[in-house]
């Protein structure tokens, strides 16, 4: 039913785009570096701390957990762009399945976001975080799952909201609530209950928490429930897209 | 209006009617299209063209009756339809980031075309759309004409059984429009093609072999250009003479009708057949003699009850006033 040929066709296409597009490079660069430097190093420097590990080495995967969340929402709303600019309807009349260009627009924006979240990695040295290949490869195994259900989660933003004015206004409402209540620029123990039942729901906190595990960190949860609670998650959210794509 | 029985039948289209809301878009129209015609569909904006290429792309369901493209039921088997098409949109819709050849690659891999022959397709499609030169330029540095020439060339890259193309040639100046249309002519020679069209414009319609005219919603008229073109009536002569009255006389005893008087002179029908030796003779002095053949245009004002609306249609309330004149819809 999924044509894999399709689902790189798409995939391919998006990393070409994404390769011509610098000034997104640049921001998607600039934009943890602020966060993990400026706002980091602040934080630190007014008495800001996590328990057992230096502030700014926490913060990291919840920066690298910003990046994957922030470009895989952007990945998932390029299906406006896509429709805009007829891609969508060449796609359609094609002999592919419909599961096919859902698949295929979900690994491809993942990619992409994959690949913005690799280049934040380059901040490691600057933190004092120690990579190794191992957990190069866990932490972009990672990234893939999270950006997965986000691109998804992007796409349903883009298709209720169907225009590129109307998402721009939920953007800061889910991206921001979904890094900040995520553990991972501010530890999740010592914050009001109300607080700490929101970091549990969100699903983003599995995915910073499964970064920890691979970073050698400490950790809130067993690696096992933050994969079962990551593909969940991912699995949910395909699903609806899925459903709300049969309408198109 | 049932099509002729010579050839194979690529579309079929039977009592096939969508509404939207109230609004009735196609109201039951069939028609035919045969394996390697240029079949027209002729209609101003907002006639049901667009939509009827939308139901037979497999993009929106009829709300009743039944479209084939292939021999493919276009609800029940839209794979098999989809497998038959090459399709060309009324607005642009290549990649702009993407240069030309990986638009074509794109395609190529989209549609299951082998690696092996990807190179020589892509080649053979930048080679059809005269783009050799540009195919490493990012398509956003592309001129209308290049981009549409492009999407052409894409929609042909898996070999399709039929091309359909909306409004192909809709705001592109006369030369590229002329280029596109020769490059039609050459596609439909070499591979047999056939094209399926939708166009608001009389010219271009006029190069196809088959046209049906659509007007709000309903098929009134289906045959090739020159069919529709006879229809419309017979040929007029038109002619300025030294003395109108006398002529007038003359003219109607030779060739048994009577002649108007129009702003430049006088016109009369023409009979079939030959009309120099009617006027051996002629006792008025006439300075100036032309036939008027009647044009496809004629044809569409004289089937439709008015003149082709071009870019910017008319608007409901317009077409309302104009029914409402003519005495309400036949």
């Amino acid at each position: 039913m999924i044509d894999l040929q399709a689902v790189w066709a798409l995939t391919w296409r998006d990393l070409r785009r994404a390769s011509r597009d610098r000034r997104r490079a640049a921001a998607e660069i600039v934009r943890p570096a602020m966060f993990l430097l400026l706002l980091g190093q602040g934080l630190k420097a007014s008495g800001a701390q996590a328990p057992g590990i230096d502030y700014q080495q926490f913060m990291f995967a919840g920066v690298l957990a910003l990046t994957i969340t922030f470009a895989a929402l952007v990945q998932g709303v390029t299906i406006l762009w896509d429709r805009e600019f007829g891609f969508l309807k060449e796609v359609l009349v094609a002999p592919i399945s419909r599961a096919t260009i859902v698949v295929g627009k979900i690994v491809a924006g993942a990619t992409v976001s994959v690949a913005y979240g690799a280049l934040t990695l380059v901040f490691a040295p600057v933190v004092s975080v120690r990579l190794t290949v191992g957990s190069v490869v866990s932490l972009l195994a990672v990234f893939m799952l999270l950006a997965m259900a986000i691109t998804a989660l992007g796409m349903i933003l883009a298709m209720i909201m169907k225009t590129l004015e109307g998402f721009s206004v939920v953007f800061s409402f889910v991206n921001l609530p979904l890094t900040f209540l995520s553990g991972g620029m501010f530890p999740m123990d010592g914050v009001p209950t109300w607080m700490t039942r929101l970091i549990h729901a969100n699903p983003v906190t599995y995915g910073v928490d499964l970064m920890r595990h691979a970073l050698g960190q400490p950790t809130s949860f067993d690696a096992v429930t933050d994969v079962a609670v990551g593909v969940a998650f991912a699995g949910v959210m395909i699903t609806l897209v899925m459903v709300l794509f049969r309408r198109e | 209006m049932q099509a002729a029985t010579a050839g194979t039948n690529v579309v079929e289209v039977e009592e096939l009617a969508r509404s939207f809301g109230d609004v009735q878009a196609v109201r039951g129209i069939s028609f035919a299209v045969r394996e390697g015609e240029i079949f027209g569909f002729l209609g101003p904006n907002g006639a049901g063209k667009s939509t009827t290429m939308k139901i037979l792309c497999t993009l929106l369901p009829p709300s009743s009756g039944r479209a084939a493209v292939a021999g493919c039921d276009v609800v029940r088997d839209p794979m098999g339809v989809r497998r038959a098409l090459g399709v060309v949109f009324q607005d642009p819709a290549v990649d702009d980031l993407l240069t030309a050849r990986e638009n074509l690659a794109v395609h190529c891999m989209v549609y299951r075309v082998s690696r092996a022959e990807r190179r020589e397709r892509v080649e053979g499609a930048l080679a059809f759309a005269g783009l050799v030169e540009q195919g490493d330029r990012l398509v956003k540095t592309f001129s209308g004409g290049m981009r549409r020439r492009l999407e052409i060339a894409r929609a042909l890259l898996h070999r399709p059984r039929i091309l359909f193309m909306d409004e192909p040639t809709s705001g592109l100046d006369p030369q590229t429009r002329r280029r596109i249309w020769k490059e039609l002519a050459e596609l439909r020679e070499r591979d047999r093609v056939t094209v399926f069209m939708t166009t608001h414009y009389i010219e271009e319609a006029e190069a196809c072999d088959r046209i049906a005219i659509i007007d709000r919603g309903k098929l009134i008229a289906e045959g090739s250009p020159g069919e529709l073109r006879r229809g419309a009536g017979n040929a007029s002569l038109s002619l300025s003479t030294a003395d109108d009255a006398r002529a007038m006389v003359e003219l109607e005893a030779r060739f048994g009708t009577a002649p108007r008087r129009t702003e430049a002179g006088l016109e009369v029908a023409l009979p079939d057949g030959d009309f120099m030796t009617r006027l051996a003779g002629f006792p008025v002095s006439i300075s100036r003699l032309s036939v008027h053949e009647p044009t496809l245009e004629d044809a569409f004002i004289a089937l439709t009850g008015s003149a082709i609306r071009s870019e910017g249609a008319a608007s409901a309330h317009e077409r309302e006033q104009k029914q409402r004149f003519r005495g309400g819809p036949r």
